[in-house]
């Protein structure tokens, strides 16, 4: 059996919560611990509509045609964009979803998102927690997942803060975003440009393996 | 909770531009943040065949009624109507030790 233990410790005020473990034990464990692309600096130079435009990113980005990406500006995320044909700085982008594409001339990141495999069942899951790890704790920087079926249909899609924990416990009363089809990979990305950090996406948890 | 642009257009009941997969995620995730009311789901083809299915599960009663308190009441005296033929001083269901699902001479019951 899988089991997951899951504590939090809360104060402020002169108070503070020690709640006792909470476990949750079943017959299906999920772990994964993998790590995430540096996103690549640009500008968004023509926005055409709300996800069309026209990236124009410092040299050697590395993105090419066909490719998926995340984009990243301050306040905002388009996720699963995807690339036009390339000229050597220039990015045509279509077909994201997510926030609006922000106005013309916006700084943004962009970063090709990494498939990774990792199947759970939303429907029989117990407890699931998602973080972005970096090397220095401190920092509050965006990244995104989306979970995907075996259809390519997005089941869910989490946005993240670094080194902030998101903890569905699902046996406990959380409302489940992971419903549906069985999720069989995730798209992940994280969306600072920085080069003295390594990024790490983590996902924990338990499920029902034999429902 | 920050909500998406393509998230703050369904609330407002657009879907315009909306990738299938992407809308029905959206759904689920204004669902469970109580923000849309799973009845929305009326404007969808499976929401219009539920109501479908419950229209003529409505009109299949013979007296005319409608509505799911009816049904309910009607399948409760149907019920009552079972629970009087099975009466153990019915000849025409055998004897009382057979209706109670014990052996003859077990007898703890009768005292």
């Amino acid at each position: 059996m899988a089991s997951i233990t899951h504590s939090q410790t809360i104060s402020g005020g002169g108070i503070s919560i020690q709640s006792p473990p909470v476990v949750r034990t079943n017959s299906g464990s999920i772990g994964l611990e993998d790590s995430l692309a540096i996103a690549k600096v640009g500008t968004l130079t023509t926005r055409t509509d709300d996800n069309t435009g026209t990236l124009t990113m410092a040299a050697s980005h590395g993105i090419t045609t066909g490719q998926i990406v995340d984009i990243y500006w301050a306040g905002g995320v388009q996720y699963k964009v995807t690339v036009g044909t390339v000229s050597t700085n220039s990015v045509p982008i279509d077909l994201g979803s997510g926030d609006d594409l922000p106005a013309a001339d916006t700084a943004i990141t962009a970063v090709v998102h990494k498939s990774i495999n990792l199947v759970i069942d939303g429907d029989n899951a117990k407890l699931i927690a998602v973080v972005v790890e970096t090397t220095d704790t401190t920092l509050r920087t965006a990244a995104h997942v989306q979970l995907n079926d075996v259809g390519d249909a997005e089941i869910a899609e989490l946005d993240l803060v670094t080194n902030v924990l998101q903890v569905w416990d699902i046996t406990g009363g959380s409302a489940n975003p992971f419903t549906g089809n069985p999720v069989t990979y995730l798209l992940a990305t994280q969306g600072s440009s920085s080069t003295t950090q390594a990024w790490t996406l983590k996902v924990v948890g338990v499920q029902d393996a034999s429902p | 909770m920050r909500l998406k642009s393509d998230e703050q257009r369904v609330l407002a009941g657009n879907t315009d531009g909306i990738k299938p997969d992407r809308l029905q995620s959206i759904r689920k995730k204004l669902i469970a943040s109580k923000l849309l009311k799973p009845e929305t789901e009326n404007g969808t083809v499976r929401g219009q065949e539920r109501a479908k299915l419950e229209r003529e599960s409505r009109s299949s009663y013979s007296d005319g009624s409608a509505g799911k308190t009816s049904g309910r009441t009607r399948k409760l005296r149907d019920r009552s109507d079972v629970e009087i033929e099975i009466k153990p001083d019915d000849p025409s269901v055998g004897p009382a030790s057979d209706v109670l699902g014990t052996d003859q001479g077990s007898g703890s019951i009768a005292d």
